[in-house]
């Protein structure tokens, strides 16, 4: 597999930061209780995930080893501040609602984990592609559970009414705790079965059909 | 030497230069010079100004709407009022429409403020018509504020009332919306509504500021449904009665009784007095009960539960402070006609009421009785002074309030049981200054020497010969035009005038409410740190001290309840725990056996030999310190008393009960035998 390939199906399935990785999961619990708020969350840390990635990749070979966290800090910081000016600037209902967990940006686990575990050893293109595929991850794992828990804590989704029936312990941080904890359950079972599934393919006995089918 | 000296100088500097920690120091500079030079661009280029908010705010609330007039932002000032007590206002326009758009402050938030724009639409220029919008703008730092959505915001357009103010929410109230969890929230935003409200109502429509609603001073007693807060309750000239003058509510078609009601210290009505009464017309008064009219024979020699005893047998209710009018169903009341239709059945369920409420909050009453005869307190911040007793001596920490130009004074004074003021001593010295201070009497300020010695009534004899006043609690800064001042230049230019009042004050303060706070003031105890002294009832009769200890909970153990009795030689006679604050059997068994059976631990020690039986482990438990690590030590063993087991800290706070009972014997008044 292309490595391109490989590291945005890692970032968004196989290496899940959400679901796998479980890291980030102060603005999750924070951010689920609606789908907008989740995909806007989900959103800006795609775009400053991948700019620090960048920015600390480019500059990889340049900062010393020992200061290297508090240099990845000063990048992070600056990027979160700078999308606070222009979230506040061009989509401050965006800014609202994502309140005081914008600024916490700068200390989530992901931005700070994929700056260490990967941007500080590879190329610009690769983090670059890390970054995009690890915040899409991010953002697709914040939307499926926002939108499991404003449907069942607001019989809404993105805002639009689609049922009365509603069950407010899902609207408060308990009821995201416990979609958090399911669907990391869900998504570990999922992923055992297809890995499982990938072993027994691999394992099968040499049949001609399987042959054919190789071939082909 | 010094050419090598030299060489290995520049060769360090040059190695410096080299080196990794040159290295990291500079790229941080650098990093973070090229971070704040970016944002500094960022922030010129994309700050956000006040008319760029304006217009959004416009934009979503008055999309057609202009500003007619700014009456108040940043940059334009008013001499209006924009502080109140749940808010501030930070903006105000008039539009064109003549509504106002307020952005005012809420408090009560999770962070601290939330700001929100108001549309107050305007009926002409005399009278609000009713909320037209509410938007949040931004918090301090709430984190629910998104769960507030902008139909939430629409019940306060929906459920503006003429004249009222918008009742803050609680946790359990949804009433703003479906906002669940962001409470806090929702409170600051009603405020923040509420502020804008009484903006437009007192400085745009000139209408008085509502009083806040008082607190009702009964709210802790038994009773109260049908009593009005301005009964009042004053002490006996004995010392021991209460006297309730109660005011009861109206109680259609009765109208309010005013009766007076003496309670005795052992909680029987000694007298009772109708001082008005709220039956409607002279057939109503004859109708009601003549045991109730002749002085309240009725009541007169029963406390609560025997009063009770005359109404339960009929309803069995009437118990844990409430009392209601079927609960009157008696015979004693027959001949008083008392049914509905004749009215009297309510003036006589009042006067029942009055009698109830009188001889059940007897031990409150006189607390508040003893409060309320506290004399010289216009000028002392009550809620910050404290006062505590110790074998007939009160210890006075007085604060007072400011007096301008001086400020609070912190005063430290002891009175003795002559009621003599013993030592004095200026804390905080309000004084806004050195020469202010140095202006102040020196006999002030050398330790009070102007005051030691000296009773309340001395006191006001050096400056009663000046006005004449100065009594009956009541002293101001006139009454201190005197010559034994008059070497402090205390004229009011030089503003030790002020300092030295205050000062006079305090030591009148102390010394006039001796009798009152002996009786008030809590005992300065030995071992506090573990009992709940609110909590603990304690006595002393024929040489016996008896106390009910309440501990503190020290988890994982609960509060112990414990009965001990120390008798006169100081060591302890009994000892029996009511309410064991272990979490579990496991745990009570656990407890050593020489406490769980009736303290034999203690029984017959006194607070030095148990502190002998635990000091030979950590050598400390004295002067009123003991703390679980001092009880290391094996006769407590048998009892699994390690911390996972939990039973140390359960025999920990029974020890400490039976060392808190013993240490305070001398406390309660007891001699040695």
């Amino acid at each position: 597999m292309n490595k391109y390939a490989k590291i945005t199906l890692d970032g968004i399935i196989f290496q899940n930061p959400t679901f796998v990785l479980v890291l980030g999961t102060c603005p999750t619990l924070a951010m689920i209780h609606s789908a907008t708020s989740a995909f806007g969350m989900g959103l800006t840390v795609v775009v400053i995930l991948t700019l620090s990635n960048i920015l600390i990749s480019a500059l990889r070979k340049l900062i010393p080893n020992e200061v290297r966290i508090p240099a990845y800090i000063v990048i992070i910081a600056t990027l979160v501040t700078l999308a606070r000016m222009v979230l506040e600037k061009f989509l401050p209902d965006l800014y609202d609602q994502l309140g005081s967990f914008l600024a916490l940006i700068v200390v989530n686990c992901i931005i700070l984990g994929r700056a260490e575990a990967f941007a500080n050893k590879h190329t610009v293109a690769e983090s670059a592609v890390d970054g995009v595929a690890t915040g899409l991850g991010f953002t697709f794992a914040l939307t499926i559970m926002g939108i499991v828990c404003e449907f069942l804590g607001a019989g809404s989704i993105f805002g639009a009414k689609i049922m009365d029936f509603t069950i407010g312990f899902f609207a408060q941080p308990a009821g995201s705790f416990l979609v958090y904890g399911v669907s990391i359950a869900l998504f570990t079972c999922i992923m055992d079965s297809i890995q499982r599934w990938r072993r027994a393919r691999k394992n099968r006995p040499l049949t001609h059909e399987s042959l054919v089918q190789e071939v082909a | 030497m010094s050419e090598e000296q030299n060489t290995k100088k520049n060769f360090s500097v040059k190695q410096f230069f080299k080196s990794t920690a040159f290295k990291c120091i500079a790229v941080l500079v650098v990093i973070v010079l090229v971070c704040g030079v970016l944002l500094t661009i960022c922030n010129a280029l994309f700050r956000v100004t006040d008319e760029e908010k304006l217009d959004r705010v416009l934009g979503s609330i008055y999309p057609d709407g202009q500003v007619e007039e700014i009456i108040y932002n940043e940059s334009h000032s008013t001499e209006l009022e924009t502080s109140y007590s749940n808010g501030k206002i930070t903006a105000v326009y008039l539009m064109d429409d003549g509504n106002y758009l307020i952005n005012a402050s809420g408090t009560g938030g999770y962070k601290g403020n939330v700001y929100c724009w108001v549309v107050v639409e305007m009926d002409g220029t005399t009278a609000i018509e009713g909320i037209g919008k509410v938007a949040i703008d931004r918090s301090d730092g709430e984190t629910y504020l998104d769960r507030i959505t902008a139909e939430d915001l629409e019940w306060f357009s929906d459920n503006y009332e003429d004249g009222e103010n918008f009742v803050a929410t609680d946790y359990s109230d949804n009433t703003l919306g479906t906002a669940a969890s962001a409470w806090m929230t929702r409170l600051a935003i009603t405020n923040s509504v509420n502020t804008a409200l009484t903006f437009v109502r007192t400085q745009i429509l000139d209408e008085e500021e509502p009083e806040p609603e008082p607190v009702n001073p009964f709210a802790e007693f038994e009773y109260i449904d049908y009593i009005d807060p301005t009964t009042t309750v004053t002490l006996g000239e004995n010392g021991t009665d209460v006297i309730f003058r109660v005011v009861t509510k109206p109680y259609s078609p009765a109208q309010a009784f005013t009766i007076t009601v003496t309670v005795g210290a052992d909680m029987k009505i000694a007298s009772f007095k109708i001082d008005v009464n709220g039956s409607t017309g002279e057939s109503f008064i004859n109708n009601m009960s003549p045991d109730i009219l002749n002085d309240g024979k009725l009541f007169v020699g029963k406390d609560a539960a025997a009063i009770l005893d005359m109404f339960k047998s009929e309803t069995g209710s009437g118990e844990n402070g409430k009392f209601e009018k079927n609960d009157l169903e008696d015979e004693t009341l027959a001949s008083s006609a008392s049914t509905p239709a004749d009215g009297a059945g309510y003036s006589n369920f009042l006067c029942v009421y009055a009698a109830l409420f009188a001889s059940s909050n007897y031990d409150k009453g006189y607390e508040m009785a003893l409060e309320n005869s506290i004399v010289y307190t216009d000028y002392i911040s009550m809620d910050e002074t404290k006062v505590t007793q110790s074998n007939g001596t009160l210890t006075y920490t007085i604060v007072t309030k400011p007096y301008s130009p001086a400020q609070a004074f912190t005063i430290t004074v002891t009175v003795g049981a002559d009621k003599k003021i013993a030592s004095y001593k200026i804390d905080v010295n309000g004084s806004t200054g050195e020469s202010f201070i140095n202006n102040m009497s020196p006999d002030i300020l050398n330790d009070g020497k102007l005051f030691v010695g000296k009773d309340a009534a001395a006191m006001l004899d050096m400056f009663k010969a000046a006005t004449g006043t100065g009594e009956n609690g009541m002293f101001v800064k006139d009454d201190l035009e005197d010559e034994t001042l008059a070497s402090s230049a205390s004229t009011p230019a030089d503003g030790a005038g002020y300092s030295n009042f205050l000062c006079v004050y305090a030591a009148l303060f102390a010394a006039g409410n001796y009798d009152t706070y002996v009786k008030l003031a809590p005992l300065d105890f030995d071992y506090v740190d573990y009992i709940d002294v609110d909590e603990t009832k304690y006595s002393f009769a024929d040489g016996i001290a008896t106390y009910t200890i309440v501990t503190q909970p020290y988890a994982p153990a609960r509060a112990f309840t414990i009965t001990i009795t120390v008798g006169a030689d100081k060591k302890i006679a009994s000892f029996k725990i009511d309410v064991n604050g272990s979490t579990g059997e496991s745990f009570i068994n656990n407890m050593s056996p020489d406490i769980l059976n009736d303290g034999k631990l203690f029984v017959g020690k006194d607070a030095a030999a148990m502190l002998d039986m635990f000091k030979t482990a950590t050598g400390t438990g004295e002067n009123g310190m003991f703390v679980k690590n001092d009880l290391e030590d094996e006769t407590l063993a048998s009892s699994a008393s390690t911390p996972a087991d939990g039973a140390g800290y359960s025999n920990f706070l029974c020890v400490y009960a039976a060392l808190f009972a013993t240490a305070n014997y001398d406390l309660l008044g007891g001699t040695v035998a």
